[in-house]
């Protein structure tokens, strides 16, 4: 059970790395489209409409494993420790990741937002899940040692 | 044996000139069979586009056959002998095959590195060949001529890069949209380079195009020769809502387009993309436009900077390009030569 919950948390991460990798590309070429920096022409660019449609994907994906995962580490927190939430500096960050990204999805799905800003938002929210991942371990003391 | 060429192109003659010189494809195999018989050149491919027009053959000596070739030119067109006197020019080797190679390379070409040239010259090659007119220093002349040409293009960076404002606006836009076929376009206005960025994306596969113009006698015969569909001027609004892509070229003497518009538009759109090329000077769309959020607006200049960055690229790619023109010629040259005298 620990492995399914670390492995669906895994499985967030990579979605939301592609996330970030495509909202990066999105926000480069789409500065470089309003500067018309002739390099946006450059022959390796992918269509911002394709950058924007993947990166929401990657958001999707990577936000309803997330979500799992948690809901999975809950469970098995309250069969290991006793209690679903025990505000382990992990769990605490993982909820604001996880509003963050769900911050990202509401402006997309439910207003209809596209486009650099909520592309943005989605980079950003990739800094929150890296402290989340990596920071918590180094510079926090949780019972999570890994994911 | 001596490979020579005789012809005219966008430099050395006006288009005057050149439309009464050019071949008709109908009347090409008539032309290649006189060569072979009157003038008994059994090698023979005319190479004939808008910007040129020209007759390589295989002669039996260098000298004594410029006057015959251009006495045929005059005949077959029904010219006056000196109407071609200027104009002309004529190469013998190393000049001619040199001359094809460059040909083929883009680097004669009015719009330098131009990638129309290399399937021209396959054609001339290929309707000699169909008619008889190509032997074996023909197919390998060409066969090389057409490699070298190739690999100019793929080795450098001399046909990259969009030179002109139509193919500006199509790189741009594929830049933004993922695909091209399933969007509408909509033209304001009817200009010369309206038109001509118009089919340069209709090229691309675009099937929705709408019309729109103050007079409905000029959008009429645009949408006709387009397939596109004609809307009502006094609607902009509602045209741009449904268009992906806005061509404006009209001459109005105020904003046809707001921000505080383009900006109500977005939101009907739901935010799709929206690219705005703006073509009229003075400018119809207002600047203060591309401020907004999944906008991108460009105007006349924007595209022709672009096409002139690009084409200075292409520029100072021509010594690189003249060099693999250079040594595919020497490499042909040594193998006809080592054929000849085995």
């Amino acid at each position: 059970m620990i492995f399914s919950h670390a492995f669906i948390i895994f499985a967030s991460y990579v979605a939301f790395a592609l996330a970030l990798l495509t909202g990066v590309l999105f926000l480069v070429q789409e500065s470089r489209l309003k500067r018309k920096d002739p390099r946006v022409l450059d022959a390796r660019t992918v269509p911002l409409e394709l950058l924007d449609r993947i990166n929401l994907y990657a958001v999707v994906a990577g936000f309803t494993l997330f979500s799992a995962g948690m809901l999975a580490g809950s469970r098995l927190a309250r069969l290991e420790w006793g209690s679903y939430f025990s505000g382990d500096p992990k769990e605490l960050w993982s909820l604001i990741t996880w509003a963050a990204y769900a911050g990202v999805l509401a402006l997309r799905l439910s207003r209809g937002l596209r486009g650099r800003r909520v592309v943005f938002l989605s980079v950003m929210s990739f800094a929150l899940l890296a402290f989340t991942f990596l920071g918590v371990n180094y510079l926090t003391s949780t019972r999570h040692p890994f994911i | 044996m001596e490979i020579a060429v005789l012809g005219l192109n966008h430099r050395s003659a006006p288009v005057e000139l050149r439309e009464r010189v050019a071949f008709q494809e109908e009347k090409l195999p008539a032309a290649l069979a006189a060569v072979r018989r009157e003038l008994d050149l059994p090698e023979c491919v005319i190479l004939s586009t808008c910007n040129r027009v020209e007759l390589y053959t295989v002669l039996p000596e260098r000298d004594g056959h410029e006057s015959k070739l251009k006495s045929f030119l005059t005949q077959f067109h029904r010219l006056e002998p000196e109407s071609l006197n200027k104009g002309l020019y004529w190469h013998l080797q190393p000049d001619s095959v040199r001359h094809l190679f460059r040909v083929a390379a883009g680097l004669d070409s009015m719009v330098v590195g131009e990638s129309e040239i290399l399937g021209q010259v396959r054609d001339a090659y290929a309707s000699a060949v169909n008619h008889g007119s190509v032997g074996s220093v023909f197919h390998r002349l060409f066969q090389t001529a057409l490699r070298a040409g190739k690999e100019a293009r793929s080795r450098t960076r001399i046909g990259q890069g969009a030179v002109s404002i139509g193919s500006v606006g199509v790189e741009l836009a594929r830049r933004i949209f993922r695909d091209l076929s399933s969007k509408t376009i909509l033209v304001l206005g009817a200009g010369q380079i309206a038109k001509s960025t118009l089919t340069c994306l209709k090229a691309q596969g675009i099937q929705k195009i709408l019309v729109a113009n103050r007079t409905l006698e000029t959008a009429v015969p645009l949408a006709e020769s387009v397939g596109g569909r004609v809307v009502p001027f006094a609607d902009l609004e509602a045209s741009v809502t449904q268009a992906d892509i806005v061509i404006c070229s009209t001459s109005a003497d105020r904003w046809l387009l707001t921000r505080a518009q383009i900006q109500a538009i977005m939101s009907a759109r739901r935010q799709r993309p929206l690219f705005l090329i703006d073509i009229s000077v003075p400018r119809n769309l207002d600047p203060r436009i591309g401020q907004l959020e999944n906008v991108y607006l460009y105007d006349i200049d924007d595209l022709e900077g672009i096409a002139s960055s690009n084409l200075q690229m292409r520029l100072s790619e021509i010594e690189a390009c003249s060099e693999i023109v250079e040594r595919e010629m020497n490499g042909f040259l040594a193998k006809i030569n080592g054929h000849g005298s085995a």
